[in-house]
């Protein structure tokens, strides 16, 4: 909301600029010749909102501060005003401005150098413009391309990588705009075809309008089909290829990742092999001297085993023979005398037998223990024990006989 | 500026309107600026014959913007109505002058005499600039 106050200062600010606008049409058409006691109209669009002469209350004033910016933007800078301005001195056109193009300043109202200069600030929008635009992302797209092209190839780095990545991507939006864009156009277009000129009762005119109508809608209908044919598909076309180059960065990053982890993998299955490998070989020369100290071992073993029987064998050879020397004895003084010629013993443990020269020994259950001066093998410690005192039996036997000889020899010295 | 805006006459309007004639005079109060125009314009000669318009605007009552501009022989400006928009005025331009006026399907000036409606080129871009204008403007 304006304040009073405010409204005041800004009508006082309008109406001097009015003032001097008017001093300033009025100079110039006394300049030209033209009667400065005519009125001068003011026109915007078709409504005449001003009517006046220099010092003199104006018949006609519907002047806004809105309008008398545009007036003023019109003498000065006429390329950004808006709409329509028309000036007339009496019923001659002065000064007629339209859309920021000036059509008529007979007065020189306007900076010559802005005269009849259209510069559009608008946006183009037309086919070709359109396809112009398509065409640009389409080039920079194949410099993408190439630069896609040149990651299969481990050209780029992590840091150009994610700059491309961040460049199609900018692209995209690009295309996105672009097909905006597009689709607005097309939107206007076809609502060229659901809007109407106003129809006229005067026949030239309404044939004149209508004619333009037909020609609008025609091509509008023209440039909508074009639109579609040749720019929709180019656009399809730009975004799947965008979208590939997409997928085509995102496949190398990963490739990326998927390298540098295999050979992250690499390393260490190699690490592990080469650890395995040592551990194998540590393992190989640890057992290695185990088996040989083992093996070493083993023949030391074997070695005493066989020692040990062969002495055994001897021990039980020699024992062998001198049991049966003194089985032989023992035979000979307490001896059977069997009608085969064979002599026999029978003691507690074991049955003595001599047939010739042949000596056998047998426990008490049948089995051989000595045999023709061969100890059996499976002789017992107890039974070679017991072996042993044959001898001393024998022994003690000879004493006996020994005393008994002696006895009888000094009791024959005696007498 | 349309018949909707406020439109003042002043007492010196009034004076002029007061030429015309009753019937046409008589829509001033709901058509102030057409009947005004028409009032300026009552006694301009009509264009001669074979006339060659270089500026032709069409102003229909609901808008600021014309409907048609023609400058050349090249349309500039096509701003359409909604079909279910009704025009009450039509007030035709050319080259600065109130060339043709009508009101409720009424003509009240026209000035038209021998002038020759130019064929009218249409430059895509210009016109597709000129739509979009329109619709943002809607």
């Amino acid at each position: 909301m304006i304040e009073d106050g405010e409204a005041n200062e800004i009508k006082r600010d309008y109406l001097d600029i009015l003032e001097s606008l008017l001093k300033l049409i009025h100079a110039k058409a006394k300049e030209k010749g033209l009667d400065p006691t005519k009125d001068v109209h003011i026109y915007s669009s078709s409504s005449k909102v001003y009517q006046g002469t220099l010092g003199e209350s104006p018949s006609k004033n519907l002047l806004t501060p809105t309008i008398v910016e545009n007036l003023k933007k019109a003498l000065s800078d006429p390329k950004n005003s808006q709409g329509a301005i028309s000036i007339k001195i009496g019923h001659e056109k002065v000064f007629h401005i339209k859309n920021g193009e000036v059509l008529t300043d007979k007065l020189g109202l306007a900076p010559r150098s802005q005269k009849n200069e259209v510069v559009s600030n608008e946006r183009i929008y037309s086919v070709e413009a359109l396809q112009k635009q398509v065409a640009v992302l389409q080039s920079k797209l194949e410099s993408q391309q190439k630069l896609v092209d040149s990651l299969k190839k481990n050209e780029q780095t992590p840091e150009s990588l994610s700059e491309l990545a961040a460049q199609v991507a900018e692209m995209g939006k690009s295309l996105e705009k672009q097909q905006q864009l597009i689709e607005n156009t097309q939107k206007a277009l076809s609502q060229v075809n659901e809007r109407f000129l106003p129809q006229v009762q005067n026949t030239v005119l309404q044939n004149w309008v209508g004619s333009v109508e037909r020609q609008v809608k025609k091509t509008a209908k023209n440039a909508f089909e074009r639109l579609l044919d040749a720019l929709t598909p180019e656009v399809t076309k730009l975004r799947k290829e965008i979208a590939q180059m997409k997928a085509q960065i995102e496949q190398q990053v990963t490739n990326r990742l998927d390298e540098v982890r295999e050979n992250t993998d690499n390393i260490r299955d190699e690490l592990n092999q080469q650890i395995g490998n040592l551990t194998q070989e540590l393992r190989t020369q640890v057992d290695g001297v185990k088996n040989t100290v083992d093996q070493s071992l083993m023949g030391v073993k074997s070695a005493i085993d066989n020692t040990r029987t062969e002495l055994r064998d001897a021990v039980k050879d020699v024992k062998g023979k001198v049991v049966e020397e003194s089985v032989k004895a023992l035979l000979n003084i307490l001896g059977t005398n069997n009608p085969d010629g064979s002599k026999s013993f029978k003691s507690t443990t074991f049955d003595f037998e001599r047939l010739g020269d042949n000596v056998i020994v047998r426990a008490k259950n049948g089995e051989p223990v000595l045999t023709d001066g061969v100890l059996s093998p499976n002789v017992s410690d107890q039974q070679l024990q017991a072996l042993d005192k044959v001898q001393s039996v024998v022994d003690m036997h000879r004493q006996l006989e020994n005393n008994a000889q002696q006895n009888s020899e000094s009791r024959g010295i005696k007498r | 500026m349309s018949s909707s805006n406020f439109y003042p006459l002043s007492d010196y309007d009034r004076k002029q309107i007061a030429k015309l004639p009753p019937d046409i005079a008589a829509l001033a109060d709901k058509y102030p600026s057409e009947i005004l125009n028409t009032a300026d314009s009552w006694d301009n000669l009509p264009f001669d014959a074979n006339y060659l318009p270089e500026c032709l605007e069409v102003y229909s009552s609901d808008a600021d913007d014309a409907n048609i501009f023609v400058l050349n022989g090249v349309l500039k400006d096509y701003v359409p109505s909604h079909a279910e928009k009704n025009t009450s005025s039509i007030t035709v331009m050319i080259d600065g002058e109130f060339a043709y006026i009508e009101v409720e399907g009424r003509q009240v000036l026209n000035k038209l005499g021998g002038i020759v409606l130019p064929e009218v080129a249409i430059n895509p871009e210009l016109l597709i600039q000129s739509i979009i204008k329109g619709e943002n403007n809607d």
